[in-house]
């Protein structure tokens, strides 16, 4: 509680109003000792005057009381209070050891001449009042405690007391009432004074005590004491009226008096004490209304905060087993599917819910209670069939209470629908579980991928390698921050490899080079090394992503067969001479039966009467003719089969065609196949190699005379056209009108064959035959029937070559 | 040489051979006509003379054994066939449709001279036959419906009687029938007849019930 916040009520400006009335009276009666004005000061010539110390006692203590009411400087307060107890102090020193120190007349010499002990000193019984007052006025905080109250109260009634009973005693004629022997008497004026300074403390003690209708604790004392003061004026004023102190009247006085004063000081208090009863009933009922209307509104509260968040309380004896249903919320009924009640269900009923999901559930619920009760507190979730048939999920919360013994007392706890939750939770569980899997097997397909996965940020710094990359190296994460890869390559890849990767983290053009890797064991690996640049949607590069793939058998491979591809071209050569045997010896045996037929022929008509010389002669010149060409025909066959080295020449397309199908005329005959040609007479030289080019037309010639073996539906034919196809590349087309075939690519694999006994490697070597003439090979399906062979080749000499 | 002296036709696509073989042939005293292809060979005019055809297994268009089976339907030449690579199954065929020989290329002289003369001598009694059932037919064509009727139940051997019975008329009828086709199919004998019968084929009936 703050200064400002206590009640300006009665008190304060009744003790203000006092202390107006002593400063008043202090003025008025240093006036009277500064103006010669005795009756200012003295109420009759032979009565003790009230001193100029006493006068401006009164003036300081009613500033400082002033100040206190009003809430003045506590400065002001406490220097008056410290002067008017400084004062008061040293004038009782004065008498107790009878001294003079010097301070009776600082403001003057007393001129009064009135029978005292002292002149100009103030009473003692004033010196003590003021001294009790200022310590008073000194120590009174601004907060008044119950304490600080109490002492200023039983000051202001001692004060007011003293102050009364002199007065009383002035009123009665006792002019010596309260003169201790030859002592200096308290002055009338001060009298008065004391009493209205006594009645102001009182005053300013008196709002302290909170119960504004019971007055202050301190009230019945101070009842009794002024009572008992007024008894002791009384009895003064019976002695001062000549009776004996041992008189009965006066004894009677004094003891009924003194007894009055005990019973009316007990009355006030028990007064104030029923008063405080009273109104301390009226405040707890006044309370416990209030309290009513809280729980009342908490209920509801509850009530609509368990139905808004489907939350329903319960509660259950924990001094029973199975623990007996106490109470259930409204919120509990409809949760567990019951109709709304009051009484809450049995356990073993409200278990129904749960067992009908699984008999499981029953030892699962009491290992709940049994859990809270051993730890305070526990919960579960439990699979429940309401009674309308729907499967839900319930969690249930239990709290243990303990008794004053610290038994378990009862289960209070909460129910909760968490169905949604639970399917939530599921999907989400399974939904994680799913990302997980795949998660893990994404990783694992990472680390499986032979390739082997590396990142990089944009920049071009590696950041990622997966496990696959770091194996097959030997090394670590680690290293590869320090190092990068360039010690890890073979020093004539490094160049290569760092200037066109510096390209693509420039352009970010995809990367790809082929470089040899080291493996831990310090052998080098061909690997093709890929890397993609991933782009966020304005285009800028992410990511970079890439593959390291092991190609150095594949590389191997290409080498060997590279180095076999001209064994290979010999095997075919042979293969084709097998096939072309039959056609090979008609060709031969054609001009040799003609041969062998004329020379017979010459001998008869040499033998014949007369010799037929002349036509003897004809046969003779053809026998030469056509030994001439048979000699030819064995001629182009070694020209076509023989083993010569790969020369390139300028040669005529159109004419080494013509050769290859003079060479299979015979073939072609016997199998009922119509050559036709369309040969471009624009076409230009081109420049290769004669053996391989007719080895080239030559399998592709077989091929389709071969397709055509099984055709009895249509006339055999063989279309060759030859053009060109732009004035850099002539064009050859070689038509069968045969089965055709199903995949035009893939005939073109090595051991890849449709025939019973093919070897697979025609058109895989014709296709290497025209790859190393910078040409094209290609088959498509022919129109109508059969398959379409077409090759192109350059007909000015390719500058790459 | 007249018109029955034999004449050797050469079907070959190669000039060459057909060149020496027609100096050969003809060196030999026999008459010889060279052709290019089989439809030059078909569509020439033969002389009705005994002969032989020389004929090259591979040639443009239809080939040897293909104008082999043409010819097997009429009264043609036996054939000799020549090639350059002779495969075994092609041979096979050719002498089962009845080629008199089958040379590889080049061939002898006396093996060819020896085809030559063989075939020419299977077409002489080939000829021969052919006339004799000419003849035969000739004859043949002179009966009247009725005696063709009656022709198999006489070769057959059945009674005049019979015959009437089955035919519905009477036995003197069939009587003069029968004399009518001795006389006109100029048999001596009821044997003759019968042979003569077998030669046209007629089909025979069944012997009498």
């Amino acid at each position: 509680m703050t200064d400002t916040e206590i009640v300006r009520g009665w008190p304060t400006r009744f003790a203000a109003g006092s202390a107006a009335l002593i400063v008043a009276l202090g003025v008025t009666v240093l006036a009277g000792w500064f103006f010669h004005n005795p009756t200012l000061i003295q109420l009759q010539p032979q009565l003790p005057p009230t001193t100029r110390n006493a006068a401006a006692c009164f003036l300081l203590c009613g500033l400082a009381l002033l100040m206190e009411a009003l809430r003045g400087p506590r400065w002001l307060v406490a220097a008056c209070a410290g002067i008017v107890s400084a004062v008061s102090v040293l004038t009782i020193v004065e008498y107790v050891l009878r001294i003079n120190a010097g301070i009776d007349e600082l403001l003057g010499p007393s001129y009064i001449a009135v029978k005292l002990s002292s002149p100009g000193r103030m009473a003692p019984v004033a010196a003590v009042c003021f001294a009790l007052g200022s310590i008073g006025l000194l120590l009174i905080p601004r907060v008044l405690s119950k304490r600080s109250a109490l002492l200023i109260g039983l000051i202001g009634s001692i004060i007011a007391a003293v102050g009364m009973a002199s007065s009383i005693g002035f009123a009665l004629g006792s002019s010596d009432a309260f003169g201790w022997g030859t002592v200096t008497r308290v002055a009338f004026h001060t009298s008065v004074g004391l009493s209205v300074l006594g009645v102001g403390m009182l005053a300013l003690a008196w709002h302290v005590e909170t119960d504004p209708a019971g007055g202050p604790r301190w009230l019945p004392i101070s009842v009794a004491i002024e009572i008992a003061t007024a008894i002791v004026g009384l009895w003064q004023a019976l002695i001062a009226a000549r009776y004996a102190p041992s008189a009965l009247l006066p004894v009677i006085v004094l003891s009924g008096g003194c007894l009055m004063a005990l019973i009316f000081g007990l009355t006030v208090y028990l007064a104030q004490r029923a008063h405080m009863q009273a109104a301390a009933l009226r405040q707890s009922e006044a309370s416990l209304r209030q309290i009513a209307t809280l729980a009342q509104r908490s209920e509801y509260y509850l009530t609509e905060a368990e139905r808004l968040g489907q939350i329903g309380s319960w509660a259950s004896s924990a001094r029973t087993h199975p623990p007996e249903n106490l109470h259930f919320s409204a919120e509990m009924f409809r949760i567990l599917g019951f109709p709304p009640g009051d009484v809450p269900p049995t356990t073993e009923e409200a278990g129904k819910v749960f067992t009908a999901a699984g008999p499981e559930n029953w030892p699962r619920i009491m290992e709940l209670y049994e859990t809270a009760r051993r730890e305070k507190i526990a919960d579960g979730e439990f699979p429940a069939v309401l009674p309308d048939g729907s499967n839900r999920m319930i969690r249930i919360v239990a709290h243990t209470v303990y008794d004053a013994a610290g038994e378990p007392d009862e289960f209070i706890g909460t129910c909760v629908d968490v169905t949604e939750q639970h399917q939530a939770r599921t999907k989400l569980q399974k939904a994680f579980d799913e990302i997980r899997r795949s998660d893990n097997q994404l990783r694992a397909i990472i680390n499986a991928i032979p390739g082997q996965v590396w990142c990089a940020a944009p920049d071009g710094e590696l950041n990622y390698l997966n496990r696959r990359i770091l194996d097959y190296t030997g090394t670590t994460p680690g290293d590869w921050a320090q190092f990068g890869w360039t010690n890890l390559l073979y020093p004539d890849d490094v160049e290569p490899a760092m200037r066109t990767w510096s390209h693509a983290v420039a352009t970010g053009e995809p990367y790809e080079i082929q470089c040899r890797l080291r493996r831990s064991d310090g052998v080098y690996r061909w690997f093709q090394v890929l890397g993609h640049a991933a782009r966020d949607n304005e285009g800028g590069v992410t990511r970079w992503y890439g593959l390291f793939i092991d190609i150095d058998d594949r590389r191997n491979m290409e080498e060997a067969l590279r180095s076999n591809e001209a064994r290979l071209l010999r095997a075919t050569q042979i293969a084709a001479v097998g096939e072309l045997s039959a056609s090979i010896a008609h060709e031969i045996n054609q001009p040799l039966a003609a041969v062998v037929a004329n020379g017979h022929a010459c001998l008869r008509w040499l033998s014949t009467e007369p010799p037929g010389l002349a036509k003897a002669y004809e046969a003779a010149e053809r026998i030469v003719r056509d030994g001439k060409e048979a000699g030819e025909v064995v001629r182009r066959i070694r020209a076509l089969f023989k083993r010569t080295p790969i020369e390139r020449a300028e040669l005529n397309l159109n004419e080494m065609i013509g050769e290859v199908l003079r060479l299979l005329a015979g073939e072609t005959t016997k199998r009922h196949i119509v050559v036709e040609t369309d040969l471009g007479k624009d076409l230009t030289l081109v420049e290769g190699d004669r053996v391989q080019l007719q080895q080239l037309v030559l399998n592709l010639l077989l091929n389709g005379i071969e397709a055509m073996d099984l055709v009895v539906d249509h006339p055999k034919k063989l279309f060759i056209r030859t053009k060109l196809q732009n004035p850099e590349t002539a064009l050859v087309e070689i038509q069968d009108c045969g089965v055709g075939l199903k995949d035009t690519e893939k005939v073109f694999e090595a051991f890849f064959t449709t025939k019973v006994n093919g070897m697979g490697m025609g058109l895989a070597v014709c296709r290497s035959i025209i790859e190393a003439h910078h040409g094209r090979l290609w088959g498509s399906p022919g129109e109508g029937a059969g398959t379409t062979f077409s090759f192109t080749l350059p007909v000015q000499p390719s500058v790459a070559s | 040489m007249n018109s029955d002296s034999p004449i050797v036709f050469v079907v070959d696509d190669d000039y060459r051979v057909r060149e020496a073989l027609s100096s050969l042939i003809s060196s030999m005293g026999l008459r010889v006509a060279v052709f290019g292809s089989a439809a030059e060979f078909m569509e020439s005019d033969k002389p009705d003379a005994p002969a032989c055809l020389i004929l090259d297994l591979q040639l443009p268009g239809a080939s040897g054994l293909e104008l082999q089976r043409q010819l097997a339907t009429e009264d043609a030449p036996p054939i000799v066939f020549i090639t350059g690579h002779g495969d075994i199954a092609s041979s096979v065929r050719a002498m089962k449709a009845g080629a008199v020989e089958f040379l590889s290329k080049p061939f002898g002289e006396q093996e060819l001279l020896d085809a030559i003369g063989d075939a020419i001598a299977r077409d002489r009694i080939a000829r021969r036959r052919r006339s004799e059932l000419a003849e035969l037919q000739r004859h043949y064509n002179l009966l009247t419906p009725r005696e063709r009727e009656v022709l198999p139940f006489v070769v057959a051997g059945f009674a005049n009687k019979v015959t009437a019975g089955d035919l519905g008329t009477s036995e003197i009828t069939i009587g003069v029938h029968r004399g009518q086709i001795m006389r006109k199919m100029s048999a001596r004998s009821l044997a003759e007849l019968v042979r003569m019968a077998d030669k046209l084929r007629i089909p025979r009936l069944t012997g009498p019930a």
